[in-house]
């Protein structure tokens, strides 16, 4: 592979790597959210 | 016998803290540049004073270059790390004092202190109506010292010994070959963030908030900031609760738990392999999380304070994520937190205490530690409820398999324990000063844990021995002990060595 070449999958490799990392945190943060969420509802109305 | 450190070893660490200090001269552009755009010609002085005591500095120590063979040994880079922690908030400081924010030099240092090991306790008066230069200087310090401020050094310098300095500065993980690769990925991964955090919040800001556009992005790149490097300044007295907004809180809890993450998480994250719910890093992180907010819940749904369950959520689980990625932010004042009670209180405090994840921006004991503390304690009961000569032999996953040997068992416990001293410690010191038992230990605790959050014990008027007290809480913790002890060393080394 050619050094430009190389560098063009380098960043196509960054670009999907960074928005992967971005879903996943976000949907992280979601899904605690929905955990906690039904735990807060569960702990509100038993106290 | 301690052997009495050579005169090229002090030379080689007065050059490198000269080279950090080159550093320190140019993050000074960034408010100097707002300064001129704003026309705050005062401002503009105090950070050409600041700039220009750095580069001086780092100017005069340019002729201390060491050989090319002379490679930097680990104690040195320890020394250095220690050093620069100390000396890069005193030159930071030096805006603060001349700004007349603060009543002497050492509010000034505290507020610096407290920047730069990305803390958030403020001692500043009138922090609405602070200049904008100031307040992008105040957000910048997290920023360089979330970051790290070595880090950035060795970014841009290359030489001999960088491995020491990155190790020093509590970063134990290298997800590329070199130093300087990996330094540039972690740039990478904080650009990535600052671009989509900052634009997120900036729209937010102007469309939702109705700020002008130059106010909405400078409290966008204020919160990132904040959030990102876990500092928790923010650029109102009011913390979080100024912007009264879900959405802002939403991306604020997404950049608390992107800056708390390992940046060996990240690149895993990032590179692959994706497996990193495996690590238990990542397992202790997210269980301590989901059991420390529902004792939150139960301690807030026991006062009544709020009535309905998007109300628990929203201000629950903001408060508990920011104290356990060591950030900061807040959305009630510090009077209306200490009223939420007995079990809320003990909650956050305990948040604040484990921390977030390791080579992350986030203080306290940390995940990992945390994790392979319950490892060596369940391992202890089995060995005494197993037959005598029974073999155990510990196991862990953290980004592959490996064992829990017994000298990483014992380092592990080491910096643990010392982490329960330093919020001992500070506690003490706090019931010295006639400050109550809860108060004392939540304040401690969130100095030591370089969280930010206070019930108001720090404060414009607060003892000066507590916050003497505090400041070397932060740096200590900080630095995560070893570079402290080693500076400790060095310095006994040279008066009583031979």
């Amino acid at each position: 592979m050619t050094e430009p070449a190389r560098r063009r999958s380098r960043i196509s490799t960054d670009i999907s790597g960074g928005v992967f990392h971005l879903v996943a945190e976000i949907g992280a943060l979601l899904a605690l959210l929905v955990i906690l969420g039904a735990i807060a509802w569960l702990v509100t109305t038993l106290i | 016998m301690l052997v009495k450190p050579h005169r090229d070893d002090a030379k080689l660490i007065v050059y490198y803290l000269g080279r950090i200090m080159w550093v320190v001269a140019g993050a000074a552009l960034i408010p100097i540049i707002v300064a001129i755009v704003e026309g705050e010609w005062q401002p503009f002085g105090w950070f050409l004073t600041m700039s220009g005591t750095a580069a001086f500095l780092g100017a005069a120590t340019d002729r201390l270059k060491p050989p090319q063979k002379q490679v930097m040994r680990w104690g040195d880079g320890m020394v250095v790390v220690a050093l620069t922690w100390l000396v890069v908030p005193l030159i930071g400081a030096i805006p603060f004092f001349l700004s007349g924010h603060f009543s002497d030099i050492l509010d000034a240092l505290f507020e610096s202190m407290s920047g730069f090991t990305a803390t958030g306790l403020s001692v500043m008066s009138d922090i609405d109506h602070n200049p904008t230069s100031i307040t992008i200087w105040r957000q910048t310090t997290q920023f360089l010292g979330g970051q790290g401020i070595v880090l950035a050094a060795l970014s841009v310098f290359a030489g001999g010994g960088l491995l020491a300095l990155y190790h020093a500065e509590a970063r134990d993980e290298r997800v590329f070959p070199s130093v300087r690769s990996t330094a540039r990925f972690i740039w990478l991964v904080s650009l990535w963030h600052g671009v989509i955090g900052v634009t997120v919040l900036w729209l937010i800001g102007y469309f939702r908030l109705g700020f002008e556009p130059g106010r909405a992005l400078l409290h966008a790149y204020a919160i990132f900031v904040g959030a990102f490097d876990t500092g928790g300044f923010s650029p109102m007295s009011t913390s979080l609760a100024y912007y009264r907004s879900f959405p802002y809180e939403l991306v604020t809890m997404w950049l608390m738990l992107a800056g708390t993450l390992s940046f060996g998480a990240h690149y895993h994250l990032w590179r692959g392999p994706r497996n990193i719910l495996r690590n238990l890093e990542t397992k202790t992180m997210a269980a301590s999380v989901i059991l420390g907010t529902t004792i939150l819940f139960i301690g807030l749904a026991r006062t009544d304070i709020f009535v309905d369950t998007p109300s628990v959520v929203r201000r629950g689980f903001l408060h508990l994520l920011s104290a356990h990625t060591s950030t900061g932010f807040a959305t009630v004042t510090g009077s209306d937190l200490a009223s939420w009670g007995g079990l809320a209180f003990a909650a956050i405090a305990t948040a604040m205490a484990l921390g977030g994840m390791g080579s992350s921006t986030s203080g306290g004991v940390k995940a990992l530690r945390v994790g392979l503390t319950i490892k060596v304690i369940v391992n202890t009961v089995k060995e005494t409820l197993l037959p005598e000569h029974s073999v155990i032999r510990p196991r862990y996953y953290q980004n592959g398999n490996r064992q829990l040997s017994p000298r990483l068992a014992q380092s592990v416990l080491v910096v643990s324990l010392l982490f329960v001293a330093l919020y001992l410690f500070g506690t003490v010191v706090g019931l010295v000063y006639g400050f109550p038992l809860q108060d004392a230990m939540f304040e401690s605790v969130s100095a030591a844990g370089t969280v930010g959050l206070s019930v108001g014990v720090t404060n414009p008027a607060m003892p000066i021995g507590l916050q003497i007290t505090y400041l070397l809480l932060m740096w200590a913790s900080r630095l995560e002990f070893i570079a402290l002890f080693s500076l400790a060393g060095f310095a006994l080394a040279t008066v009583i060595g031979e």
